[in-house]
């Protein structure tokens, strides 16, 4: 079996990767994802079926031929995965962020961002400090079934599954290719916003939208630049912002192709050293600042991989993409997110309090659930990790019950 | 700080920034490979991440810096004045 392990700085160019991509689909924007929590526009969950749809088979495809991977499907300990499901929707819903994307944010120069990062670091502090109680054990040990993923178990460090009884490495990317096909069918039908038809895919395959969907697009394009750098009418920003005005616009193509560039970096990350994940810097700073003397710490200290790197990478991704690309680096202006201000007004200082509040929630449920949205939604989902499918529907649940309790539409 | 609106200085100060930003990339990208080409543990040391993340968090402080100069767009273009009046009323 072929197998590699990249030094730690490559990891800043996975990230970068994935940062610069995900800005430029406006992930890292808070309103995205308050939206989001509304069930208005579903980008995000489209970038990650689609990545998951065209990455998966691509995976164990090349396993089957003989390719190892740094496999790290997360346990599956029912109630603490569940529950950390959960409240990691409530917090995204309130705050607008998910780890990943409070690294974006502060690259486009959000002083939103800073209130989450310090609310995120907070999160991950209150984990570490209940995991060594009986509570804390209780919530990662009960009904606790281990790595497992469809079809086969994976042994903790190692680069190869044991597939389940009877199955070999070819019956997995065949049970990938119907679980891709399940992944890419929604993909292909849920409408991207709430009373439009179509989906991120078929609104770029057709090229013609109905004006209703227009209108909508526009209105993204909006609050993703409003606050940033100006721009012209002939540079790259205004085919990344305003890509739905001009029907030969062929940058709407690489805007649906994100989310398999996200996917499949994220297999070449797999190839090279790790999953990928962000939550997990917040526990290593956390320990490393405040609680070093913890069992989750000394935990967190051993098994991190370049995930600092990489959340850097993210960052300057997102950073780059918004001066040199995008134009939304907004120069720490203050800048509300337009839901949040619809429904609680313009004051900064509720704004910074939702911001650090519901991201220490949100980190609190991540580190409860051992991952987030990178390491369980997306490397978890892209693997067939169960518990990263039971930590995304917890998720969706729990967002969209908070969204429709505290925005009131 | 206050909005600059002559073209031509804000147009040299975003290639000066960008400038920067490639150079600063570049020190980042070396110390990054100093720090831990030869490093044999799976996992980093907090030195050697801040020694990379304080490049970036310069970064930022200076683009902040540059970019405030700049009016405040939507769609690329500056937000007319009412509503950059608004804004600097709240």
């Amino acid at each position: 079996m072929i197998t590699v392990t990249a030094p730690l700085w490559v990891g800043i160019i996975i990230g970068f990767i994935i940062g610069a991509a995900a800005e430029a689909w406006g992930i890292g924007n808070p309103e995205t994802l308050i939206r989001l929590a509304k069930w208005e526009d579903r980008l995000f969950v489209d970038c990650i079926l689609i990545g998951v749809a065209v990455s998966t088979p691509v995976m164990y495809a090349l396993y089957a031929a003989g390719i190892g991977f740094h496999w790290s499907p997360k346990p599956l300990y029912i109630i603490g995965v569940g529950l950390g499901g959960f409240l990691f929707g409530i917090g995204l819903a309130i705050s607008g962020y998910f780890p990943g994307s409070t690294w974006m944010a502060l690259g486009e120069g959000r002083r939103d961002a800073i209130y989450a990062i310090l609310g995120g670091l907070v999160g991950a502090a209150a984990w570490t400090a209940l995991f060594q109680t009986p509570a804390g054990q209780w919530l990662v040990n009960t009904l606790n079934f281990g790595s497992v993923i469809i079809g086969a178990a994976h042994p903790a460090g190692k680069e190869y599954l044991i597939p389940w009884d009877g199955l070999t490495p070819i019956d997995l990317f065949l049970i990938s290719l119907v679980y891709a096909a399940v992944f890419f069918t929604i993909a292909y039908y849920m409408p991207r916003y709430k009373g439009g038809i179509h989906s991120c895919i078929r609104g770029t395959v057709t090229g013609k939208l109905p004006d209703v969907e227009i209108a909508k697009r526009r209105d993204t394009a909006m609050f993703l630049t409003y606050g940033g750098l100006p721009y012209d009418d002939k540079s790259i920003a205004k085919k990344l912002n305003e890509y739905y005005a001009v029907e030969s616009n062929v940058t709407r193509y690489y805007m649906v192709s994100v989310g398999a560039i996200v996917g499949l970096t994220v297999v070449l990350e797999m190839f090279l050293h790790q999953i990928f994940g962000e939550s997990t810097t917040y526990s290593w700073m956390a320990g490393a600042l405040f609680l070093p003397n913890f069992k989750y710490s000394q935990i967190v200290f051993k098994g991190i991989g370049w995930e600092p790197f990489s959340d850097i990478g993210t960052l300057l991704g997102s950073f780059f993409a918004a001066v040199f690309l995008t134009r939304r680096f907004t120069a720490f202006r203050k800048i509300i997110p337009p839901s949040w201000e619809k429904r609680f007004g313009s004051n900064e200082g509720l704004r910074a309090l939702g911001s650090f509040g519901g991201t220490a929630i949100m980190m609190f449920g991540a580190r409860m659930a051992g991952g987030c949205a990178s390491g369980h939604i997306l490397s978890g989902a892209l693997q067939m990790a169960i518990s990263g499918l039971e930590f995304g529907v917890m998720v969706m649940i729990a967002m969209i019950i908070t969204a429709k309790l505290i925005y009131r539409e | 700080m206050a909005v600059i609106r002559n073209q031509e200085y804000l147009n040299k100060l975003d290639k000066t920034f960008k400038i920067i930003f490639v150079i600063g990339v570049i020190i980042m990208f070396a110390i990054a490979i100093a720090e831990t080409q030869n490093y044999k543990g799976f996992s980093p040391t907090p030195s050697q991440v801040a020694a990379v993340g304080y490049v970036v968090i310069l970064l930022l402080v200076i683009a902040g810096v540059i970019y405030s100069q700049f009016p405040p767009s939507v769609l690329g273009k500056p937000i007319n004045s009412e509503e950059a009046q608004k804004e600097e009323n709240r």
